[in-house]
């Protein structure tokens, strides 16, 4: 089932580690279910080039500790074999999931030449990577300057995991609906609508987004009621399974850090910021 | 000194009294098991079965089918019935030393509960175990653990970042590693912008980028540390979650096993295991480990199980076991290995008892034959017995040949009582050349194959008889039958004051006759089925006899049966074709001449003949220079052949019959063809005992009546010999209608009377016998010669005398 979705094009950042790989398939699944084309782009960053034209610049093995000497030469060629692997990912996950595809590669500042690049997405993914507090300032960063709706990755999805969304009739919540409901769905996972608002907006809430749901032939919804209440008990919504994805209309919908969030969840989150009038 | 004596044709067969026993047919006989004699045996077997010492184990010997595993059964399980039920064996894993299975000895019974609820408690441990380890507890304690040290690995590297930061370093991070490089304005300088530095502040860069290295490494190089006190922290956890989850489960199997310290300590070790082991135990159970076959379990489940290898839950006494295949590891046990991912491995769960184990406390019983003929069973068997424990390892492990890591279970004691089947021969062979044996075998069963004949013994032979018709479920047999079985039994041991104690023989002959009683469509077996089953028991085999008698009938074979002739008599061989012998008829005859006293036997100079049969050649030279040339040098020379003898010949039944001969060829006096003979003689002129009377008799019988009785023919047996007759009815109904004729014979001079038809001939108080007589025929012709000799001897040494003429 395609998704009357406006999403044309989802851009993935890789950089050919273990967690952009993997965040890689998560991507191409939504790609997929939205029918989008999928973008890669490898940044070869030129801190790290001028770094290394630097005299005596020296890199410290990040498992090893060695120290070793390092030149332009030498970087230049790790970045290149950087960049050719994660053409071969990208190339080997939308062959198998047959999605259009493109990749890109660019040199320069990892923030501007991503900037750029966004400007031409529906749909940012970005890996967590490993070590999410400094990622988390990267990419709350991006959440904060991009146009365009955010996906952060962190491990590929497992079938039967449940797509979340939270839904606060505050904009980007119907967006974020319309995309959950599509990849539930699609994938024929649970579909959960985590409620926030007063105690009295919830009923309303859901007798609304039940109707509205079953005008659409949507298959049942779970409703949690959050409220305002902490966050964190989402971790424990599909129990045993887990959830696959959350769909936040906002950064802040859930009311507390991005960092700290992703910590709790262990999933990837997609953030849609855009409103309704510029998606369209 | 007279004829010898001629046999009446009662004398000739000893029938059994059917109208003496007490029943009318086998039915009427009661059940009981009954020995037939072997008192001698049965001493041995109750004597070894009773002694407790070590050593005392039991050789039964002799021929198979004399009832010794009946008897032996009969006893041991007498005995084992007596006895204490032994313990149950089981192995279980040595979890310090898998390699080194540990062995447990339990009460009967309680080795298959043990592993029953050892396997119930594996059953509710792989239950409460993934539950403890899923629980909200166990999940938040792990998290915030590993959290702590995520946290604190990226605080050390945030702080370096900052560090670096503070003193305008930026730390980059690149697919090799971590580079540190000058910034300015929060970019990384470039060269052109670092060359432009002054020196010193170059140089200070450059000291700042070797501190932030050297720090870098300092917390790299800690990291292992902390991951090591990461995985401890976690291994606690999981020590302290598997504790709560089995401990209770252990403590309550111990309270139940609280009198058996030996499981008291193996629930504690096991317990111990489990809580060093239960991650692992958990991926296994997730289905990773599973085994391809699906008795054997998951190795989880396998390394905690019992593996019961002896079981006497059901068993009411001692037991007896008799191991039919004495191959090496039927004996002592073995360790099976079972392919896994393309290897061959193995634990103490797939150790399998030996026929040692199972008869421990016990009796067991093997053929002695087979356990010798099976490689390395011998030297195991001696080897267990001799230590007093079984060890199981394999051939090649015991050989020292195979040094691949194996399992070295335990060995169990052992205290059995083992019995050996085997023939007399086997015995003494293993008493001369295996010292071990008589140390290890200290009693010895002899088993005869014959027993007494009596009333009494006729009695218990037909009780025996009655019970394998019982056990053949046979039709029932009548006295007559009966009366018929028993002589025929005495007959197969050629003596009629014997009886064969042959069981297997006698249940064939038993099937037999039932088998014929069948097809007459009678209910009961009588006498006339017997006849028939003796009769076709012999026509099957009886072709080779056939032949060679259809020789002699055709010509073929010259053997007379009447008439007179000099030098020339009948003697007797028996032939064996397994397990059917027969006699045949020979043409012995001899001629003499003059000479220095030899006497030549033709089959021993071609080697046809052995050696007692040369010995009683020999003997006849002494008898005749003892009796005719006692004075003088017997001075003849005489051949003895078997005419037409192209197989060899042994034995000295044949003496008197090669004496009669040369009695014939020196004397000249003619031999009646009408008779044949068999003795032996001794240098005195006595006849003595030979084998195969029965056989030898009817040999010559058939012969004679293939041609037509002529009422003159018979034979002549040694007086001794008398006792053993058990002749056919046709040869004792020819008797008893004067048509066949057979004569108990004491001395050559009675046999000789008899076949010349001349008086033998007594030395009177001269030492000269009558002139007429035989041996005075004899004495005067070895006269004759011995002058002849001499005078020859007298012309060689003086040359004008022309030498005499000779002639014999």
């Amino acid at each position: 089932m395609m998704a009357p979705t406006p999403v044309q094009r989802v851009l993935v950042a890789l950089d050919a580690s273990p967690s952009s790989l993997a965040a890689l398939e998560a991507a191409a699944r939504l790609a997929a279910w939205v029918g989008a084309e999928l973008a890669g782009l490898y940044v070869e960053d030129e801190a790290l080039l001028r770094g290394a034209d630097l005299p005596l610049t020296r890199v410290v093995g990040s498992f090893s500790g060695q120290v070793r000497p390092l030149d332009r030469s030498g970087i230049e060629r790790q970045l290149r074999a950087q960049a050719a692997r994660a053409r071969q990912a990208i190339e080997a996950v939308a062959v198998r999931s047959r999605l259009r595809w493109t990749f890109r590669v660019t040199r320069g500042s990892v923030t501007a030449s991503l900037h750029e690049a966004a400007s031409e997405a529906d749909i940012l993914s970005l890996g967590r990577g490993r070590a999410p507090t400094r990622m988390g300032r990267t990419t709350t960063a991006f959440l904060e300057s991009s146009g365009v709706p955010v996906l952060l990755l962190d491990r590929p999805r497992r079938s039967g995991q449940a797509v979340v969304t939270v839904y606060d009739a505050q904009p980007g919540s119907d967006e974020a609906l319309e995309l959950a409901r599509t990849l539930a769905s699609g994938e024929r996972t649970p579909l959960i609508i985590v409620l926030r608002g007063g105690d009295k907006e919830l009923d309303e809430l859901e007798d609304f987004l039940a109707n509205r749901l079953r005008g659409q032939g949507a298959k049942e919804a779970r409703f949690y009621r959050l409220g305002r209440g902490d966050a964190s008990s989402l971790a424990r919504l599909n129990p045993g399974k887990g959830i696959g994805m959350l769909i936040l209309p906002r950064v802040s919908a859930l009311g507390k850090g991005m960092a700290e969030l992703l910590r709790d969840l262990e999933c990837p989150v997609l953030v849609i910021r855009k409103s309704a009038e510029s998606a369209s | 000194m007279g004829l010898p004596r001629e046999l009446n044709a009662a004398e000739l067969y000893r029938k059994s009294d059917s109208a003496a026993f007490d029943f009318q047919t086998t039915r009427d006989l009661s059940d009981g098991v009954r020995i037939l004699g072997q008192p001698r045996a049965v001493e041995s077997v109750r004597f070894a079965v009773g002694m407790k010492h070590p050593g005392y184990n039991l050789f039964a010997l002799g021929p198979a089918g004399t009832g010794r595993q009946f008897v032996i059964r009969h006893f041991l399980e007498e005995e084992a019935s007596r006895r204490p039920v032994p313990p149950d064996l089981c192995y279980v894993n040595d979890f310090a030393s898998p390699n080194t299975p540990k062995l447990l000895e339990l009460p009967a019974g309680v080795a298959i509960r043990l592993k029953a609820e050892i396997d119930d408690l594996i059953e509710e441990i792989s239950t409460a175990l993934p539950g403890a380890f899923e629980s909200e507890e166990y999940q938040a304690r792990l998290q915030a653990m590993q959290q702590e040290f995520t946290e604190e690995n990226e605080k050390k590297i945030e702080q370096l970042q900052q560090e670096a930061q503070s003193i305008g370093l930026a730390m980059l991070h690149t697919p090799m590693g971590i580079v540190f490089a000058p910034q300015k304005d929060g970019e990384v300088m470039s060269p052109d912008a670092f060359n432009a530095l002054p020196e010193d502040e170059r140089k200070r860069i450059e000291s700042a980028i070797e501190g932030m290295q050297k720090k870098l490494q300092g917390i790299l190089r800690g990291l292992p540390r902390l991951q090591r006190e990461l995985r401890n922290h976690a291994k606690q956890l999981n020590e302290e979650t598997t504790e709560v989850a089995i401990g209770q489960l252990i403590e309550d199997l111990k309270q139940k096993y609280a009198d058996f310290e030996r499981v008291r300590f193996h629930l504690d070790e096991m317990r111990q295991d489990l809580i060093g082991h239960a991650r692992e135990l958990l991926q296994g159970a997730e289905g990773q480990d599973e085994s391809p076959i699906p008795a054997y379990g998951s190795p989880m489940s396998r390394r905690y199980r019992v593996n019961v290898l002896v079981d006497n839950s059901e068993a009411s006494g001692a037991p007896v076991i008799y191991e039919d295949h004495p191959v090496y590891e039927s004996l002592v046990g073995r360790i099976e290995h079972m392919s896994h991912m393309g290897t061959l491995v193995t634990d103490f769960s797939l150790i399998r008892a030996g026929a040692l184990h199972q008869a421990r406390g016990g009796f067991l019983v093997l053929d002695a034959r087979r356990v010798l003929t099976q490689p390395y069973a011998w030297d195991g068997l001696k080897r267990a017995l001799t230590s007093r424990r079984i060890r199981i390892e394999s051939p090649g492990q015991a050989l020292g040949l195979v040094s691949t890591v194996s399992l070295e279970p335990e060995p169990a004691p052992l205290d059995v009582k083992v019995v050996l089947l085997g023939d007399q021969s086997l015995y003494y062979l293993l008493c001369a050349y295996d010292p071990d044996f008589a140390g290890l075998f200290k009693v010895a069963a002899d088993f005869d194959d014959r027993l007494e004949r009596d009333t009494d013994s006729e009695r218990d032979y037909a009780h025996l008889i009655a019970e394998l018709i019982r056990k053949h479920s046979l039709r029932p047999f009548d006295r007559g039958a009966v009366a018929r079985v028993i002589e025929e039994s005495a007959r197969s041991v050629g003596d009629s004051e014997r009886l064969s104690t042959h069981v297997g023989h006698l249940s064939d002959l038993l099937l037999e006759c039932d088998h014929w009683a069948g097809g007459a469509g009678a209910e009961v077996v009588g006498a006339d089925n017997v006849e028939r089953a003796i009769e076709a028991q012999t026509y099957r085999v009886d072709r080779v006899r056939e032949r060679l008698q259809e020789g002699v009938l055709r010509g073929t074979v010259d053997i007379q049966t009447e008439g007179m002739h000099v030098g020339q008599v009948n003697g007797l061989a028996v032939l064996q074709l397994g397990t059917f012998a027969f006699g045949k008829p020979s043409r012995i005859t001899a001629r003499i001449r003059l000479g220095k006293g030899e006497v030549i036997n033709i089959e021993r100079e071609v080697e046809l003949s052995g050696p007692i049969h040369s010995k009683g050649v020999l003997i006849l030279s002494g008898f005749l220079s003892a009796r005719y040339a006692a004075e003088s040098p017997l001075s003849l020379s005489a051949t003895l052949v078997f005419e037409q003898s192209y197989g060899g010949v042994d034995g000295d039944s044949a003496s008197s019959t090669e004496l009669y001969a040369l009695l014939s060829a020196i004397s000249g006096l003619p031999l009646r063809q009408s008779l044949a003979v068999t003795g032996s003689v001794n240098q005195y002129g006595q006849v003595q005992a030979i084998g195969g009377a029965n056989e030898k008799i009817e040999g010559f019988f058939d012969l004679c009546r293939a041609r037509g009785l002529t009422g003159d023919q018979g034979v002549l047996i040694p007086a001794t010999n008398v006792k053993h007759l058990m002749l056919r009815h046709d040869v004792v109904e020819a008797v008893r209608a004067g048509r066949f004729h057979i004569y108990a014979v004491r001395t050559i001079d009675e046999g000789i009377e008899l076949l010349t038809g001349v008086e033998a001939g007594e030395a009177g108080d001269d030492g000269q016998f009558p002139p007429d007589s035989v041996n005075g025929s004899v004495a005067r012709r070895m006269q004759e010669l011995a002058e002849r000799r001499l005078a020859f001897a007298r012309a060689a040494s003086s040359p004008e005398t022309p030498g005499p003429e000779v002639s014999t």
